[in-house]
């Protein structure tokens, strides 16, 4: 582990935890420059969803991915995934993907991604398999990509660590049931 | 050869023969004549002077005088002239001379060939039919001015007895053809004993039935050396003449075919008629160059073949035919009523009660042959009623093709249910029928004319060449974030609410809950248990629309994220 990446676990401990367990970290850059940096909690906790750093796009933008963590045993079955990602629009702003997917769900599934429309920070997101004569999605153990999302620093701030969280959490018809939470946080400085 | 004719042909080729040898010198030569016993006849006394000038001439005479007895002597000739007279020396009624000579002032004037004076001759009543009676001249002499006497050639005068009551005969043969064909008829002669050596036959017929053709010595024409020579006239054979000009001039013709006359039988003379060729005057020549009336035999007859011509009383070109007999040219058999010239065989058959064309039955046709080209009347044949006509209501055609059912109506087709035009759309004005084809015509109405083009999604549409378009997009935008702002042409704006799940922090926006609404029925179709129809956001209830698809889908996500207040 860096001292960086030390540096990072105090922070996360310093965060409350909502749902489920984070951990892990990762991305970011550093060194003398400005950067947007991005610490997560670490791997995503078995039938759990959590955020965990994509890697900077640039310098300026982070992508995050949406992870599932596997059962620790067996499978986990789901329908579909519904949640907001929490973020402080003062200093970051979300980047829509030219194509919303999703790499665990089906090629079908219907993903919405928007952000609200009256509530600035808040992307929510959805991921649904349709009709019932399609399965549901079985995963097994190990990290599995829900989607990935993408933010920039907005113009003209410099930040020190601001979370990125989740609010109106569920997962649809999932067999256990799955958990949500979040230790990630984009700084810009 | 009898002993007559061997004289009288002797006589003739001694006369040849004398002026033969005297060409140079003067003749004194006597012609010849026929008669009956006790007949007089005329013989001229010819000098031929040869060149000589001759001013007188004398010859004496002898003949039997128990055959004839001189008559007189002419005191005129066509040469006598110039003061010449004729003195004859007759001896106890006997002519013993003739001198002709002018004792005048005019004595030295030359006589000129031609005739000395007529001596006429009575035949005895005794004497012999068919003999040949000579009057021989000899010394003769002319006297050559002023008064040189020379002799001349002396010539022998005949006189032929003619057979009382008889004469040869010439008559025309009989012949049969066709209508249309050749026919010759013989020209026959029977001499009867006389010695003729031409005849002269006239000839008369129906020109407009026969027409000449040709002509032909017959075998006794030929045999005697004599030719045919025709008169024709306009075509139309007058006379048949049969002589000879060369050294049988003075043959004589015998018993047998003068000449062959060759007749063509008009087309269209009537079969199984006769035709006749008259002849007349017919006329005979003795030698040297007496004529005498012959006598005309029969008259020629040409039987046209063919049976009997069928008869066509009453002139209709149809005969009524048997087996004797033939129609006549340019009619047909097979008349079945030869009293009514209006019924014939290939007539039209009329109602009328009788067999008009013959094929035996009577009004063939019966309710064709009433057939008034009306078909609003019901035709039927009465016999000899003649043809009614009823009025029906059959279904009909007025010619009218803008009317579409036409009926029959009081005899004669009245025209029903018109077709009405009406505008095709709202670019088009009502048309016209058009009587020919029924077919309404289609009047466009001016551009920019205000219209509908039934797209309920656009707004102030105007005509162009008939045709509804432009116009402008309708909003359906009902500034409602919550709501999926649809225009179906069919129906209009649709604003489906998309906040299909109102429980919890779902309840006042449409999010990923909503999305599991639409999920859930996605895919389904009315009928199914998951279709909702709050998720048919397109609202199409119809196939295929009407299920719950990407369309619904789309529309959804145009309001996904949104806050409903």
């Amino acid at each position: 582990m860096t001292a960086r990446r030390v540096a990072l676990l105090a922070f996360a401990v310093a965060l409350p935890i909502g749902v489920g367990c984070g951990g892990g970290g990762g991305g970011g850059g550093g060194g003398d420059t400005l950067q947007l940096s991005c610490v997560d909690g670490g791997a995503a906790p078995a039938n759990a969803v959590t955020l965990i750093c994509g890697g900077a796009t640039n310098s300026t933008t982070e992508r995050v991915d949406v992870v599932l963590g596997g059962p620790a045993s067996g499978t986990t079955t789901l329908r579909g995934l519904n949640f907001d990602v929490i973020y402080e629009p003062a200093n970051l702003e979300y980047v829509p993907a030219a194509t919303d997917t999703s790499p665990l769900f089906s090629p079908n599934a219907l993903v919405a991604v928007r952000l609200s429309d009256d509530q600035p920070g808040r992307v929510i997101v959805s991921i649904q398999e349709y009709g019932s004569v399609v399965a549901p999605v079985s995963v097994g153990a190990g990290q599995h990509l829900v989607l990935s999302l993408s933010f920039r620093r907005a113009a003209g701030v410099t930040f020190g660590p601001t979370p990125l969280t989740f609010e109106n959490a569920e997962a649809t018809s999932a067999v256990p049931a799955i958990s949500f939470g979040s230790a990630l946080a984009l700084s810009y400085q | 050869m009898n002993k007559r004719a061997s004289f009288l042909i002797a006589s003739l080729l001694l006369l040849a023969a004398e002026s033969a040898a005297f060409a140079q010198t003067p003749i004194l030569s006597f012609d010849q004549a026929a008669g009956f016993p006790g007949d007089v006849v005329t013989l001229r006394l010819v000098l031929t002077t040869g060149g000589i000038p001759v001013v007188a001439a004398e010859s004496a005479f002898t003949y039997d005088t128990d055959q004839l007895t001189f008559v007189s002597a002419s005191v005129t000739g066509s040469a006598l002239t110039a003061g010449k007279k004729a003195v004859a020396t007759v001896e106890s009624g006997v002519l013993e001379r003739l001198t002709v000579y002018d004792d005048g002032t005019n004595w030295s004037t030359p006589i000129e060939d031609g005739d000395l004076p007529l001596m006429r001759f009575r035949i005895a009543p005794t004497a012999t039919p068919g003999s040949l009676l000579t009057i021989l001249t000899h010394d003769c002499s002319v006297t050559v001015a002023p008064a040189t006497k020379r002799a001349a050639t002396c010539g022998t005068g005949l006189v032929f007895v003619q057979v009382a009551g008889t004469s040869p005969v010439i008559s025309l043969g009989e012949a049969s053809g066709a209508a249309g064909t050749s026919v010759t008829l013989a020209l026959g002669l029977a001499t009867n004993g006389m010695l003729p050596i031409a005849t002269e036959t006239t000839i008369a017929y129906d020109a407009s039935k026969l027409s000449y053709v040709s002509s032909a010595a017959g075998n006794a024409a030929s045999a005697a050396g004599k030719s045919v020579d025709p008169s024709v006239a306009g075509g139309v054979l007058q006379k048949i003449a049969v002589y000879a000009t060369g050294g049988s001039w003075n043959t004589p013709i015998g018993n047998g075919d003068l000449a062959l006359i060759t007749f063509q039988i008009g087309a269209a003379v009537t079969p199984g008629s006769q035709l006749t060729v008259s002849i007349s005057g017919c006329k005979y020549t003795i030698a040297p160059a007496t004529t005498t009336d012959a006598a005309c035999g029969n008259n020629g007859s040409i039987s046209v073949s063919g049976a009997a011509t069928c008869p066509d009383a009453d002139g209709d070109n149809y005969a009524v035919c048997t087996a004797t007999c033939n129609p006549a040219p340019g009619k047909q058999c097979g008349d079945c009523n030869d009293g009514n010239g209006a019924v014939h065989p290939n007539t039209l058959e009329v109602c009328n009660g009788i067999d008009d064309n013959c094929d035996t039955v009577i009004d063939n046709g019966q309710a064709a042959l009433c057939d008034d080209g009306n078909v609003c009347t019901t035709d039927a044949c009465g016999g000899a009623a003649g043809c009614t006509h009823v009025n029906n209501s059959l279904s009909c055609n007025d010619g009218n093709a803008c009317t579409q059912a036409d009926t029959c109506q009081g005899g004669a087709c009245a025209g029903l249910n018109p077709v009405v035009c009406t505008a095709l759309d709202l670019c088009h004005n009502a048309g016209v029928c058009n009587t020919g084809t029924g077919v309404c015509s289609n009047p466009a109405k001016p551009n920019g004319t205000a219209c509908n083009d039934g797209n309920a999604c656009t707004l102030n549409e105007a005509c162009s060449g008939g045709i509804c378009g432009g116009g402008t997009a309708r909003s359906c935008d009902d500034a409602q974030a919550c709501t999926a702002d649809v225009c179906d042409p069919a129906i209009g704006c649709l604003t489906s609410v998309t906040n299909l799940d109102t429980g919890g922090f779902s309840a006042a926006r449409v999010d990923g809950r909503d999305l599991v609404v639409l999920a859930d029925a996605y895919n389904s179709c009315p009928g199914d248990l998951r279709y909702r129809l709050a998720a048919n956001l397109d609202r199409v209830q119809t196939l295929p629309g009407a299920c719950i698809d990407g369309t619904d889908f789309h529309l959804f996500m145009v309001s996904f994220g949104h806050n409903c207040p």
